[in-house]
């Protein structure tokens, strides 16, 4: 059965535990980092996945004054249900495994970097040196041992919660109906790491996406794209239609003259 | 902001591909409803096809950088059941090659005429889809918003088309003067002047139904597409996207439509030089399309 993680955002106090967990499990180098640029987003740090960072926290000023709210985001790879990015590859490095995780064989790899413009949540990072892709693992090797992904473990708040995809799909879909905010439920066809949130995600610097599945993304852009194709062929037949019957008649004036 | 993933090489990589194809694409269509006219252009298309599909390959096997690391490694493309548009494309750039490398080597043996047209028939579906596949491979990936259009693939098509017009028209010149012995016909006609008006007359002729074609798509795109501000309003892009406008579509429109008023055979040295700048400038205009769509979209993602 597939694992899911649930990810209540109302529970997170910002620790950074996961952070730290995950460089230490995946051996992740400690790099030197800045604060982020944009004052809503001040305090998050790193302020962006790299080849050494698969996870951080976002840190995201709502409101001002009296008003204003924390709202602190774990991101990582979504290990979509259907991926992106595995749809692109064209190794196969990138592969769905049933387990849930996105699994990524480096052996594999040709450093083409479609992964990377192909994920709809910008995750996988091109390493410059190795010229191949970093990117979140699930720790697919501990969930097959039973265990739960170092930054689930090291979570105090159970902001993160290991479970069975179709329970997570379930409670977050009843959060939804209950007003809350979702991500990942429907979102490119729905992810195994799904949000709660009681801000909107537009507001947590969330991209907004179709819940497409990029079969459906993509054979949709094929047939808008041929449907095109036969409107531009028709408009390049009428404009060579009209020229040759202008040099006709153009022809006929001189040949008369 | 993360670092871009693909740069100015792919860019050219994907100009360089897009070109190849429509080279191609001009060299067959010349041949098979030409009745004879365009036999030199249809040779110089072939020719440019297949050096530029080589040159394509080793631009995106230099891009990759793995070379030293993994020499073999890219063959791993060919290796899986092409679910991606990627490992479908390696395999469409591949037949193409091979049939512009068939065509090449029956243009230069210059006899099998009928063996030629039916590899030519083939090579026109593979040559548009080579050209139509680096658009694809970008309105594919949704991490990149701005990119997600069925026009751009067309846009390519057309710009792909164009600037093989542009080089088959513009190579007739530079093989006469470079190699004259080995191409006798490209000496030939270049020399000959009435002949060699006459064909830049039809050529920018064809070059400016595509220009205008090319023109119309561009704007439907730019209009469809919600985010493409970014093509004039990034600083890194806006400046060669104005120019790949002015100078690779404007001007070229410009120049045919000035040479289509002198007397031809009067004033030949203007016309063919004109003609020689016209070209030059769609090609740069061809490359300044991609770069500005690759990296303007990268930028907005």
């Amino acid at each position: 059965m597939p694992k899911a993680v649930l990810v209540d955002l109302r529970r997170c106090i910002g620790c950074r535990a996961c952070q730290v967990a995950c460089k230490r499990w995946n051996d992740r180098e400690a790099t030197s980092t800045q604060m982020n640029p944009d004052p809503k987003y001040e305090w998050t740090n790193p302020s962006d996945f790299s080849p050494d960072t698969y996870t951080y926290v976002r840190f995201v000023k709502t409101g001002s004054g009296e008003n204003l709210h924390w709202t602190f985001a774990k991101l990582q790879c979504n290990h979509c249900i259907e991926p992106g990015c595995v749809t692109a590859c064209p190794t196969t490095a990138l592969v769905k495994t049933e387990a849930g995780p996105v699994s990524y064989r480096k052996e594999l790899c040709i450093g083409c970097a479609y992964c990377v413009n192909a994920c709809p949540f910008g995750v996988p990072r091109f390493d410059e040196v190795h010229k191949v892709i970093e990117k979140c693992t699930f720790c697919a090797e501990r969930l097959a041992e039973g265990m739960e992904p170092a930054c689930v473990q090291a979570c105090p708040t159970d902001t993160l919660v290991l479970m069975e995809l179709e329970e997570a799909r379930q409670k977050a879909a009843e959060a939804e109906s209950n007003g809350l905010y979702t991500y990942g439920l429907h979102e490119a066809g729905g992810t195994s790491w799904i949000y709660i949130s009681d801000v909107p995600f537009k507001e947590l610097g969330f991209t907004e996406q179709t819940g497409a599945t990029p079969t459906v993304y993509q054979s949709d852009m094929l047939m808008k794209f041929f449907g095109t194709g036969l409107f531009i062929g028709g408009a390049a037949l009428a404009a060579a239609k009209f020229y040759a019957e202008r040099r006709n008649e153009v022809a006929a004036k001189e040949g008369g003259e | 902001m993360a670092e871009l993933a693909w740069g100015f090489i792919l860019a050219a990589y994907l100009f360089v591909g897009g070109m190849a194809g429509g080279a191609y694409i001009v060299s067959a269509l010349a041949d098979l409803l030409g009745k004879g006219k365009f036999k030199v252009v249809s040779k110089s298309g072939a020719y440019m096809s297949l050096i530029l599909i080589i040159v394509g390959l080793v631009l995106l096997v230099f891009d990759l950088g793995r070379f030293e690391v993994d020499p073999l490694g890219v063959l791993n493309a060919y290796l899986h059941f092409p679910t991606s548009i990627m490992s479908l494309g390696t395999w469409i750039i591949t037949a193409f090659t091979i049939t512009a490398l068939v065509t090449s080597v029956l243009w230069l043996l210059d006899g099998l005429e009928w063996v030629r047209k039916i590899v030519e028939i083939f090579g026109i579906v593979l040559g548009l889809s080579t050209s139509a596949y680096t658009g694809i491979l970008l309105s594919f990936a949704r991490g990149v918003p701005v990119w997600g259009s069925p026009y751009l693939p067309w846009l390519f098509v057309l710009s792909g088309t164009l600037t093989g017009l542009a080089l088959s028209l513009l190579m007739i010149p530079v093989i006469s003067w470079f190699m004259p012995r080995l191409f006798r016909e490209f000496r030939a006609l270049y020399s000959n002047k009435p002949d060699m008006a006459t064909m830049i007359g039809y050529l920018e002729r064809y070059g400016t139904i595509l220009t205008v074609l090319e023109l119309a798509v561009l704007v439907i795109y730019l209009g469809t597409s919600s985010m493409a501000s970014v093509y004039w309003t990034a600083s890194a892009v806006s400046i060669w996207f104005f120019a790949y406008i002015v100078l690779g579509l404007l001007a070229p429109l410009g120049i045919n439509y000035y040479n289509a008023t002198l007397e031809r055979s009067k004033s030949y040295e203007t016309v063919a030089y004109l003609a020689i700048a016209s070209q030059a400038l769609v090609l740069f205009g061809g490359l300044l399309l991609r770069y500005v769509i690759l990296i303007g979209g990268q930028l907005a993602a």
